[in-house]
């Protein structure tokens, strides 16, 4: 049977049920309205005043009583006020109900109440006026900063600059891409499904038997599962390119690569897995380190283009930036790109032997003989050495 | 007591997973880890807006009283280590900075003291820096609190498809019991289980973070969200086919759940953050005194929720078109 055939049936079962197209569907155009989530925090970093995120409205409860400080506080909804007499704003303050009662021009706190700290915060921050006097300011430069706090400050300030212009910037607007991952963790679900219902369920038993190879069978799973994500990821850069929250639509490939290598993962841990809790915590693992070390990774593209190949992550840094050249590209795709067929080839191995179905099936340690130990220590040793030289030169 | 004959063969099921408890134990390493987040941020605010010594001159007593006020300065008796000295004489303010690169932040310290000095400000006790307490109760804490529950919906969920699957769920309805009580006696062991997860949360915050208040009442009203939250997840697996229906329905809630807890709303909207589970464990346990016309309706609302999706739960879970595989 041709692994088109397979292939083109396992993405009919995957769609077979009404519900989840339908569920499909909705999780597009979801994940799709994250979009302006994005912008809406952009919103904030330039004008807080007017969106208030929703786990600290009405935080700072407030005792008011005939003060002209009123509409300040009203204004910014940070403030729960409670407008009452000066007898009703002592027993709220009294009873800690309030952490600060704001009579006339007096303002008092509640020195038990830790929001009040907050309060004050806040409401010296908000009070704070365009001063009616000048200050005259000379520089008579002398080393009384300690060094330590220097370079803190330095580094904090840094970080929220990245933070703030990764936000508002539409070119290197990578967070998006981002949130695309969700589409890969949920293609990486169903392939979970493909491969472990087959054990649950003791139909794998019935595809067994027909005269066609494992290894068909398996990538027939695999391919069905490649084929939405690429249809999905394809779909979302466009759209993501139309609506201008991207810059190039070569965005798409380190997702593609991304996304393979998650596959491949999945596809492996699902082979090995007996059943959906172990699948399922075993890929929970799994991904956290593989993040982990991608992240981490790409963060070395930043020092040097050498290490651009620790991660395709680097690639959405080097297509955004306008810096790709075809042998950067080539580095940070082919360490992945081989890694995922690696990955693959060793589950088409495992899926093919009887006890990874059947039982008993051999343990991790013992898994790790000659070849597959021996490949492993080799491709480590590589990577070393690449780090290595992209550290020396 | 069929209810909890049931309740007590579920415990045993869950417990009997290796991977729910391990994953219960990795949750100790995501609390710890959001504290932390915390603290990071926290200092990061620190280490941007703190400026360090000063050194005040000044005849205007209240603006002086107003610099002690300000957490970024600390005001030294001698100008050897400051970074800047204040002299105020006769209405004018002359400042001579030793480093340049804290100008602006001194400016706004002189600032913010001049032009407040109009209002009379009581005494505030020493404690954690604010930015630290406004982020840990207003978003951390809840979100502690919270990670059992989404925790939870998995292992429900898991539990009525696992059921469908195995085609074990019509020997549970053959038994003298309604469908209400399948329901209560699947979803009491994972509300147990939830809630010593959240007291074990708790106590753990406590030793960081002291400033939690009225803990029985945040965990009856964590209780009411997981009847709520549960409910939710039985409706959704009876109405999934398989497993990965039911994960792409979890999912889809939880997404749902996630904008509702953390998008921004335009002022105009931002009652709708009411309706948030997070807003009243927010208001629960951060204020050590509440009004009783502000704890009920979050009772009501999510009463009414949990009500709501209890009903139509037992409802689908009547329905042979729901129970059955596929």
């Amino acid at each position: 049977m041709a692994l088109s055939k397979m292939t083109i049936w396992e993405l009919r079962q995957i769609f077979k049920g009404k519900k989840f197209t339908y569920a499909f569907i909705i999780q597009f155009f979801v994940i799709l309205a994250i979009i302006p989530l994005f912008d809406v925090y952009s919103d904030i970093l330039e004008d807080p005043k007017e969106i208030v995120l929703p786990t600290s409205n009405s935080y700072l409860p407030v005792a008011v009583s005939s003060s002209p400080l009123e509409p300040v506080l009203r204004e910014n909804t940070i403030f729960r006020v409670y407008n009452v007499s000066e007898e009703e704003a002592h027993a709220l303050l009294k009873s800690h109900v309030v952490c600060c009662f704001v009579s006339g021009e007096k303002i008092i706190f509640d020195p038990t109440n830790p929001k009040a700290r907050v309060a004050e915060f806040h409401l010296q921050r908000l009070l704070q006026q365009e001063p009616d006097i000048e200050t005259s300011f000379v520089l008579n430069e002398k080393p009384v900063v300690p060094r330590e706090r220097l370079i803190a400050r330095q580094i904090a300030m840094r970080e929220i600059r990245r933070t703030a212009e990764m936000m508002s910037s539409e070119e290197i607007n990578y967070s998006t891409l981002l949130v695309l991952l969700l589409a890969i963790f949920l293609a990486s679900g169903i392939l979970v499904d493909l491969i472990v219902s087959e054990k649950e369920k003791q139909t794998g038993e019935i595809l067994l038997s027909l005269p066609v190879p494992p290894w068909k069978v398996m990538f027939s799973k695999v391919f069905s599962v490649v084929i939405v994500l690429i249809s999905q990821i394809a779909l979302w850069i466009v759209t993501l390119y139309v609506l201008g929250r991207v810059s190039s639509l070569f965005s798409m490939l380190p997702l593609f690569l991304l996304s393979f290598l998650i596959l491949s993962l999945t596809c492996l841990v699902s082979v090995y897995a007996k059943s959906y809790k172990e699948a399922g915590f075993a890929i929970t693992v799994s991904y956290v380190l593989l993040f982990a070390f991608l992240m981490s990774a790409s963060s070395f593209y930043i020092f040097s283009e050498k290490f651009s190949f620790l991660s395709p992550v680097s690639l959405v840094i080097m297509i955004e930036k306008g810096q790709s050249t075809v042998t950067g590209i080539l580095l940070a795709a082919l360490p992945a790109f081989v890694a995922s067929c690696a990955l693959l080839v060793v589950s088409a191995v495992l899926y093919g032997r009887d006890e990874f179905y059947f039982g008993p099936r051999p343990s991790i340690f013992r898994l790790l003989t000659f070849p597959f130990a021996g490949v492993a220590l080799l491709g480590v040793v590589m990577y070393g050495a690449a780090i290595f030289y992209g550290v020396a030169s | 007591m069929r209810i909890f004959t049931l309740a007590r063969k579920e415990f045993k099921d869950i417990l009997s997973e290796r991977i729910y408890i391990i994953t219960l134990l990795l949750q100790i390493f995501v609390v710890v880890g959001i504290v932390f987040l915390g603290m990071f941020y926290a200092q990061i605010q620190y280490s941007i807006t703190y400026v360090g010594d000063v050194y005040v001159e000044s005849d205007n007593h209240q603006f002086y009283e107003q610099l002690t006020r300000d957490e970024r300065i600390r005001l030294v008796n001698t100008p050897d280590t400051a970074v800047a000295v204040i002299t105020v004489k006769e209405g004018a303010i002359d400042v001579e900075m030793r480093d340049g690169r804290f100008a602006n932040d001194v400016e706004d310290v002189i600032n913010r003291a001049y032009t407040n000095m109009r209002f009379e400000w009581g005494t505030v006790s020493a404690g954690p820096n604010p930015v630290f307490i406004e982020i840990m109760n207003s978003l951390l804490i809840p979100l502690v609190l919270l990670l059992p529950v989404f925790f939870s919906m998995n292992i429900l969920s898991d539990s009525i498809v696992k059921e469908k699957e195995r085609k074990t769920l019509e020997i549970l309805f053959s038994v003298p019991m309604r469908r209400e009580e399948i329901i209560i006696g699947k979803i009491i062991p994972v509300v147990v289980l939830g809630l010593a997860q959240v007291i074990a949360w708790t106590t753990l915050l406590r030793l960081i973070y002291p400033f939690l208040y009225n803990i029985p009442l945040v965990i009856l009203f964590l209780v009411m969200i997981m009847a709520f939250f549960f409910s939710s997840a039985v409706a959704f697996s009876t109405y999934a086919g398989t497993m990965r229906e039911s994960n792409l329905f979890l999912i889809l809630f939880m997404m749902a759940v996630t904008f509702l807890v953390f998008v921004p709303f335009p002022k105009e909207f931002s009652f709708l953050s009411r309706l948030s589970p997070m807003g009243g464990i927010v208001a629960f346990s951060s204020n050590p005194g509440l009004l009783i016309t502000e704890v009920v309706p979050y009772f009501v609302v999510y009463g009414i929720l949990s009500l709501g999706s209890f009903y139509v739960a037992s409802r689908m879970l009547s329905k042979d078109e729901y129970t059955r595989l596929g």
